[in-house]
């Protein structure tokens, strides 16, 4: 996996007809809308953020009686799923949503059509789809990458799943034990297999990276079928597989396993141990942005409140350069970079959170770029929250996962009296204030959304 | 009792006023800094200049993502046992100066060029490629201060 982040550095002024600031799946979403209203579209981001980090899969809402103890809940369609999240949680980004999600399965359509169908969604009408997670738990989901949507536990049958004997975090003992366990907890009509594979032969194996044992599978992926035949054992229906078949598109190897081993193969979805597929889901997008004539720019942005003084200026301030230091020593302090004008009709802030950079607390609560209030549960950071943000226990309150901007229905973000700020300013993604995507369960399939509909709105259309 | 504590004092009253001042000015050991460095220098603990607290502070921003591991020009590049990816440029080999020379075969073999495209990607902006020279640099003072005292640090034993 040789490419990285796109495009080029900021080295001048912007003009363009919408300019979004973030590069994760919303900011992408935005800006692909805009491209296919016939905009002009330049798209700023610092790096890669949250979306780089994801699992791969875009998940809506899960069921809202799913627990422990009963995985799929009632088992509700996925619309049934967002309605009762929009009713729990009013000011839930689904809630001020809620007239416009006749348009769901448009805006899901447009993203299977711009990844080239490497992303796909189940039918508003029918269920979550169900996987297992390297980390030996289920997950539900109404969308994400083919390569792992196929493993839908739904599928039924008696699941092998692949391990690496002599790597950690590959245990196939360990995580068909937890899938046999699970799938009799939640009444899915699946059985489980461990096929623990010496495809790892060498003693230092163990040290491979995620990218290396990706990159070995995609050059001989028929060591990897050699391996799997030994340690196959009869009455498997199909497989799971870590995520790393490939180090970009995974449909390659996939083939090949399926065509060698004569069953349905499917990966799982990304952990902290192999993040492949949300590298994956980014560089996707970035590369379909570029082919979309969207405009790659990479660099900081700033503003003075609003959409007129927004500014940009060059990713990184040399400010560890050595020749600022003699013998140890700082001499002079560096030049700030320059920044350089964004002239645009509309901006979209597509920042995200925590990671993204888009919310940060420094003593405050405080949205990076334009210095908008941040909202927890309809109140505003006064200067300094109120009792604790975040909570140890287990299910406990989490104030600062719901953090961000507040926005009207026609996403633009809102001022400390309610107004907009500017009325060409929109914002989507994980910015936006009231989504908990640990405890609400709505992650990128929202940010999507929210990301198709604020493009749109950049355009004088939606709302 | 009370003629031992004056006793005591006296003694200490003797040492602080004419025994140490007469020590400082007749004796030739080092003192001050280059003291420091005759002692822990050879244990690999050098002074920390405020270029190494800049560093130290851009290396904390790192939050584990491991985004760079997935762009690390180096990997295959250096031995698998002594090199396992950019992350842990901010996260282990930027800890512990006293620790720092485990890590030569790393350290002296990376490019720190080749960690530009990690750092793009990186969401909290550690700054790769300044870090990776400055810990080529760090760990020269490091072996240079062990060997000016001709001591051997302990050998490198992979990480």
């Amino acid at each position: 996996m040789s490419v990285g982040l796109r495009g080029r550095a900021v080295e001048g002024s912007i003009r363009a007809d919408v300019v979004v600031i973030g590069g994760g799946i919303a900011g992408a979403a935005a800006a692909l809308a805009a491209r296919r209203k016939g905009r002009q579209v330049a798209l700023v981001r610092r790096a890669w953020g949250a979306t780089a980090l994801s699992a791969g899969l875009l998940d809506l809402a899960p069921d809202p009686f799913a627990s422990p103890a009963q995985p799929l809940g009632e088992r509700r369609d996925v619309r049934g799923c967002i309605r009762a999240l929009a009713l729990r949680s009013p000011r839930h980004p689904w809630s001020l949503l809620a007239e416009r999600l006749e348009r769901l399965p448009a805006l899901l359509g447009r993203a299977a059509e711009e990844s080239g169908g490497r992303l796909r969604f189940t039918p508003l009408e029918a269920e979550n789809r169900c996987v297992l997670t390297p980390l030996g738990t289920l997950k539900t989901s109404a969308g994400g990458q083919d390569a792992v949507l196929r493993g839908d536990l739904h599928h039924g049958g008696r699941i092998g799943v692949v391990g690496f004997a002599r790597h950690p975090a590959w245990d196939a003992e360990l995580l068909a034990a937890s899938l046999a366990e699970l799938a009799t907890v939640a009444g899915l009509r699946c059985g489980a297999a461990a096929v623990p594979t010496d495809y790892l032969d060498r003693i230092d194996d163990y040290a491979l990276r995620p990218l290396q044992l990706a990159a070995r599978i995609e050059k001989d992926p028929d060591r990897l079928v050699q391996s799997i035949r030994r340690a196959l054992p009869p009455g498997v229906d199909r497989l799971l597989l870590p995520p790393l078949l490939g180090t970009d598109d995974p449909a390659p190897v996939l083939a090949h396993l399926e065509a060698a081993l004569g069953l349905p193969c499917a990966e799982l979805p990304a952990a902290s141990t192999a993040p492949l597929p949300g590298l994956r889901l980014q560089r996707l997008l970035e590369a379909r942005l570029e082919a979309a004539g969207v405009q790659l720019l990479h660099g900081e942005a700033t503003s003075d409140g609003d959409v007129a003084g927004l500014r940009v200026t060059a990713p990184l301030a040399p400010i560890l350069d050595p020749s600022h230091f003699d013998e140890g020593r700082a001499t002079a302090e560096p030049p700030p970079p320059p920044s350089h004008r964004v002239e645009a009709v509309a901006v979209v802030l597509a920042t995200g959170r925590y990671v993204g950079g888009g919310i940060r607390r420094n003593g405050r609560l405080r949205e990076s770029v334009f210095d908008l209030p941040v909202a927890i549960d309809g109140g505003i950071d006064p200067g300094s929250w109120p009792g604790s943000l975040t909570s140890v226990e287990k299910g406990g309150e989490q104030p600062a996962f719901r953090a961000g901007v507040a926005v009207d229905r026609q996403l633009r973000p809102l001022d400390r009296d309610g107004t907009p700020r500017d009325t060409r300013l929109f914002a989507c993604g994980s910015v936006l204030a009231g989504n908990d995507p640990a405890r609400d369960g709505a992650g990128l399939g929202l940010s999507w959304c929210t990301g198709w509909l604020a493009g749109e709105a950049a355009c004088g259309e939606g709302g | 009792m009370g003629s031992s504590k004056l006793g005591a004092d006296l003694y200490l009253a003797w040492r602080a006023a004419v025994v140490h001042p007469l020590r400082r000015l007749l004796d030739k050991e080092p003192q001050g800094k280059e003291r420091f460095l005759a002692n822990y220098g050879p244990e690999g603990l050098v002074p920390t200049t405020p270029r190494d607290k800049a560093m130290l502070a851009a290396a904390g921003r790192c939050i584990s993502c491991g985004l760079c591991d997935q762009l690390d020009g180096q990997l295959g590049a250096v031995a698998r046992g002594e090199y396992q990816g950019a992350s842990l440029l901010p996260r282990q080999y930027a800890r512990s100066s006293v620790e720092l020379h485990r890590a030569k075969a790393a350290i002296e073999a990376i490019d720190p060029a080749a960690y530009r495209a990690g750092e793009a990607v990186c969401p909290t902006r550690v700054p790769l490629v300044a870090i990776a020279a400055w810990l080529q640099e760090r760990l020269a003072r490091v072996l240079s201060f062990a060997a000016d005292e001709g001591r051997r640090l302990p050998p490198s034993t992979g990480c």
